[in-house]
């Protein structure tokens, strides 16, 4: 039983993913005075990559077929480790935050391989900029799911989300500092502006973009699929963990609580994009590790 | 899940914020968002000094509280920012050590100071929010310093030393319930004329040196 | 009735200068109040014993101090009024910002000596500090505005590292005594000492030590001190460089008579004895290397605290006092050396040793005063700094200090050998200036030092050997 609550949840949450991408789309232009596609529209674009015909450099390996497959074979597995609606997932035996964290980091690492391997100067470009932010932000990561870790003496993800949700839990208020740190790692990881802006094709501005530009058809719609995933599964890390509120037994609530919350936490991420505009490049690192000194002041204030 | 969020956890939170502000201002490209981060610096200070006398119940910090707010969080960022204005030509802070490695070394300076901290005073404090406020306030200390030395331009070594002297008042504040009226009033007249006075030297020091880079300070050598 | 002169003391010496002429002559005869007031001082706490308020105190520790600040402070005035009158392109509001700032400079230090609170003593160091600052860019040239932005920032940092460290010791007493002012009373403090927390202790004196021995100029927090000592105009250096620094000693020996009467001794007193040890080495390396003699005055001064330092760090009674003799001793000595320097530079314009040559033949008063005063502060009998400097080697190889006593004689000796060859220079050979006239305001100020220093070093009066003695004992220090 418990099995299948688990698929049902990884179903659940691929099947939510570029909903909420197009949702966070929508929002931001429809603040800027503009009508916008509809929610839908990434479904449609994923269908319509899959129709087409795929081009492959020739100066490309064996990488550039099977790097798209492994980032997303490993968002999936890390989809697995988080719980969706109820603590029962695929991965709820072993959940640890530590193999979670590195997970992510070898969907980073193919996907910056891939960048390379297509030999044009783009991708390695982007691949470049790319590890410079991931190797900044991942420690700052780990920083914030250790001081999780900590206060509820567990590194399995499902434990804490059980003992989140139970009654008697009182917010440190320096979860503050955590917060803003896993949102500035969120926007870093995602290719959010102030990191890097996610409707551009321009050299001087591009990261994540860079990496797939040589991409096309299934292999293209395989990255947009990761990416949507990546998104969703950091504003599920900050609403089903950090602030465990609406949450009943009943599951089906649960479900609708969960769509209810994540549409609520895409909120500020648009708003965020609207209001500031892109860092150059080299003041990234400055960002990132002020988000480090806020992880550790949030860790640091608990746990000293 | 119950939001109850005591007193001391807020306290706390709020010298934490003005450590965060501290780090925040060895982060800055430029001198007015130094000035602004350290208005803010300043206002979470008096906020903290404000609320802790619900705690310690002595109502001499309402005084002192109310003292930082006006000399540190408005007066003395006003003189700063007049003096920015009429002389400062070249607005970008130009450090010593560039500042992704200034943050980092903060960083590392606040892991030090709750380490040293939380050592040496198990016998004679039974309050551990006094502890974390301690050790917050030698990580101010600490910063502060830090600031002095890893800038070259004049005006934010002042912001370091001013850091420095907020660093103090807090670490006054969480272990001694505020100093006895007459020194703290003293304390506070001392780095208010000390502010200015260091104000006005930049004024001649513009005048002598035409710019306002430390490192062209250094004709006196042997 | 002490309370009421004090008063008085306080109200002369912040009176805001009148605008006119003779206004040097009055501000001198201020400071001769002054030092009447220290005279009889003198004589109340021989009959009366020690006196503690809460605010104000007087015992013998504090009388030396007195004593200095007052008399030092009555001859440089007096010595100003020669000096700015021979500075003929200062305007009038220059001399109205001169003595301004000197006043306020002398108040505070006033306040310092005499106060018994640590805390009003914390305030009283940093106004020293913040109103030498302008004193220090008098001149606003570059040297001074470098020297004095220097000062502040490296000063305003360490006071503000021993205020942490006060703060530690009123949370100490805190503990015992309950909050409020009688807590930093120095007399109530002492009471207690003993009950308060020794790692407490430890670590408030880590922060005080750096704090005011960067106000006093231990290496290796030194570097404002060639600077500032050398830009400002020489009546201001004389006062700080043996007032001033003399002041912040007090206040280290204040707080350190907290941690003898705990028994912290042993745990400070290497700190010490390294610290002037090391002062002492780097001052003999850089004298012999000078160029400007005002600088050469300053390592001096540099190398004179070291030596106080090393006699606190040995803990003997002889070593204590010899240190306290030693700064008495240095505040006259220094004073008249500065004086003599200065003396050189308003009539010959011109800081650099190599450019003069022939001193006898220009200044000849002053260079016989200078020449007897390089020997006085090298520690040569029969001169006064001669008694201090013996007593100290003496009770270092008494008390087993072999090799550290072998470098400090290295360190007189290397000294020795820098003064000699500089001033000498200045002195001897072809006069490369044509003769100037003296001032004799200059020149009494320096007779009376040189007077008093032979005298004393020659036959002490037993007063002053009595008020040394109880001093030592009221630190904390026995036989």
């Amino acid at each position: 039983m418990d099995k299948v609550i688990g698929v049902l949840q990884l179903v659940l949450f691929v099947a939510v993913a570029p909903a909420v991408k197009g949702f966070i789309h929508k929002l931001k232009l429809n603040l800027r005075g503009r009508k916008g596609p509809s929610i839908i529209q990434p479904y449609k674009d994923i269908f319509k990559l899959l129709r087409k015909e795929s081009v492959i450099s020739k100066d490309a390996s064996f990488i550039s077929r099977i790097a798209p497959i492994l980032v997303l074979l490993a968002l999936i597995v890390n989809v697995c480790f988080i719980p969706v609606f109820s603590q029962h997932t695929l991965l709820s035996f072993t959940g640890d935050v530590i193999a979670f964290i590195y997970v992510f980091g070898l969907s980073t690492f193919f996907m910056a391989l891939y960048g390379m391997d297509q030999g044009s100067a783009f991708g390695g470009l982007g691949s470049a900029r790319e590890m410079t932010i991931a190797s900044l932000a991942e420690p700052t990561f780990m920083m914030i799911m250790f001081t999780f870790s900590l206060e509820y003496n567990t590194s399995n993800i499902s434990e804490i989300f059980i003992r989140v949700h139970n009654s008697s839990f009182n917010v440190p208020i320096a979860y503050v500092f955590s917060l803003l740190a896993l949102f500035f790692v969120s926007m870093a990881e995602n290719a959010r502006i102030p990191f890097d802006n996610p409707e551009t094709h321009l050299e001087l501005t591009m990261v994540h973009e860079a990496m797939i530009l040589e991409a096309s058809s299934k292999y293209l719609a395989i990255f947009e699929l990761s990416s949507y995933i990546k998104l969703l599964l950091f504003i599920s890390i900050a609403s089903n963990i950090f602030l465990p509120f609406l949450y009943s037994s009943n599951m089906l609530l649960n479900i609708l609580f969960y769509i209810l919350k994540i549409f609520l936490f895409s909120i500020p991420i648009s708003i965020v994009e609207l209001s500031i505009a892109k860092f150059r490049f080299f003041r990234i690192p400055d960002l990132l590790m002020i988000s480090f000194t806020l992880a550790v002041l949030g860790f640091v204030l608990y746990y000293a | 899940m119950n939001l109850n969020i005591s007193l001391s956890e807020f306290v706390e939170f709020m010298a934490a914020l003005s450590l965060f502000f501290a780090i925040l201002q060895t982060a800055s490209h430029r001198l007015d968002f130094a000035i602004k981060t350290y208005t803010f610096q300043s206002l979470a200070l008096s906020i903290t000094m404000f609320l802790s006398v619900f705690y310690y119940f002595d109502y001499e910090l309402i005084l002192s509280a109310v003292l930082t707010l006006l000399i540190k969080a408005i007066l003395i960022p006003n003189v700063m920012k007049k003096i920015t204005e009429k002389i400062v030509e070249d607005e970008s802070v130009k450090p010593f050590i560039n500042f992704t490695y200034s943050i980092l070394i903060c960083v590392f300076i606040v892991i030090f100071s709750f380490y040293a901290m939380s050592n040496t005073f198990y016998s004679v404090s039974s309050s551990s929010m006094m502890q974390k406020i301690l050790a917050i306030a030698v990580a101010i200390i600490f910063v502060g310093i830090f600031l002095m030395f890893a800038r070259k331009k004049a005006l934010i070594q002042v912001i370091g030393f001013l850091t420095l002297e907020n660093g103090i008042i807090l670490g006054a504040t969480s272990t001694v319930k505020g100093l006895p009226l007459i020194v703290e009033v003293g304390v506070f007249f001392d780095v208010f004329v000390g502010a200015i006075m260091a104000g006005i030297l930049i004024f001649h020091i513009k005048d002598t040196f035409d710019s306002l880079d430390t490192s062209k300070l250094s004709d006196l050598k042997e | 009735m002490i309370t009421l002169l004090l008063t008085e003391l306080i109200g002369i010496v912040i009176l805001p200068f009148l605008a006119f002429n003779k206004n040097r002559y009055v501000q001198a005869f201020l400071q001769f109040i002054n030092f009447a007031t220290f005279l009889y001082f003198f004589k109340s706490l021989k009959t009366n014993g020690p006196y503690y308020g809460t605010y104000f105190m007087l015992d013998s520790v504090n009388l030396i101090l007195i004593g200095i600040v007052s008399t030092i402070g009555f001859l440089t005035y007096l010595y100003s009024i020669g000096y700015l009158e021979k500075e003929k392109q200062l305007k009038e509001a220059k001399l109205k910002e001169f003595y301004f700032w000197t006043n306020a400079f002398m108040f505070s230090m006033f306040l310092l000596v005499i106060t018994s609170n640590l805390g009003i003593m914390w305030v009283a160091i940093e106004a020293t500090t913040l109103s030498t600052t302008f004193l220090i860019s008098f001149y606003k040239n570059k040297t001074a505005v470098e020297a004095a932005w220097k000062y502040i920032m490296l000063c305003s940092l360490g006071i503000a590292l021993a205020l942490f460290g006060i703060i530690l010791i009123y949370f100490g007493v805190i503990n015992i005594t309950g909050a409020g002012l009688g807590s930093l009373n120095w007399e109530n403090i002492i009471q207690v000492a003993t009950k308060i927390n020794k790692e407490l202790l430890k670590i408030s004196f880590i922060f005080v030590l750096v704090g005011f021995g960067t106000k006093m100029g231990l290496a290796p927090l030194h570097f404002w001190l060639p600077d500032a000592h050398s830009e400002a105009p020489t009546p201001i250096s004389a006062l700080m460089s043996s007032v001033l620094l003399s002041c912040s000693f007090y206040v280290i020996i204040r707080i350190f008579s907290i941690d003898i009467h705990a028994g912290l001794g042993n745990y400070i007193y290497h700190t010490l004895l390294y610290m002037g040890l090391f002062s002492i080495m780097l001052a003999a390396i850089f004298i012999p290397r000078s160029k400007d003699y005002k600088r050469l005055l300053a390592y001096s001064t540099m190398e004179h605290m070291g030596i106080l330092a090393f006699s606190v760090g040995i803990g003997s009674f002889e070593s204590f006092f010899a240190s306290l003799l030693g700064l008495i001793a240095h505040a006259l000595t220094k004073t008249l050396m500065f004086m003599g320097s200065g003396s050189i530079l308003v009539n010959l314009h011109t800081k650099s040793i190599k450019d003069i040559k022939g001193l006898f033949a220009i200044l000849p008063i002053t260079a016989f005063f200078v020449a007897l005063g390089v020997f006085a502060i090298t520690g040569a009998p029969p001169f006064l700094l001669f008694v201090s400097e013996f007593l100290t080697l003496l009770s270092a190889f008494k008390e087993g200090f072999m090799w550290q006593g072998m470098l400090v004689l290295l360190g007189f000796s290397l000294i020795f050998f820098g003064f000699v060859e500089s001033f000498f220079g200045m002195l001897t050979k072809e006069p490369t200036f044509s003769e100037k006239k003296e001032h004799i305001f200059m020149l009494i100020p320096m007779g009376i030092l040189l007077v008093t220093i032979i005298g004393f070093g020659l036959f002490l009066p037993n007063d002053i050997k009595t008020l040394i003695d109880s001093a030592v004992n009221t630190i904390g220090v026995k036989r």
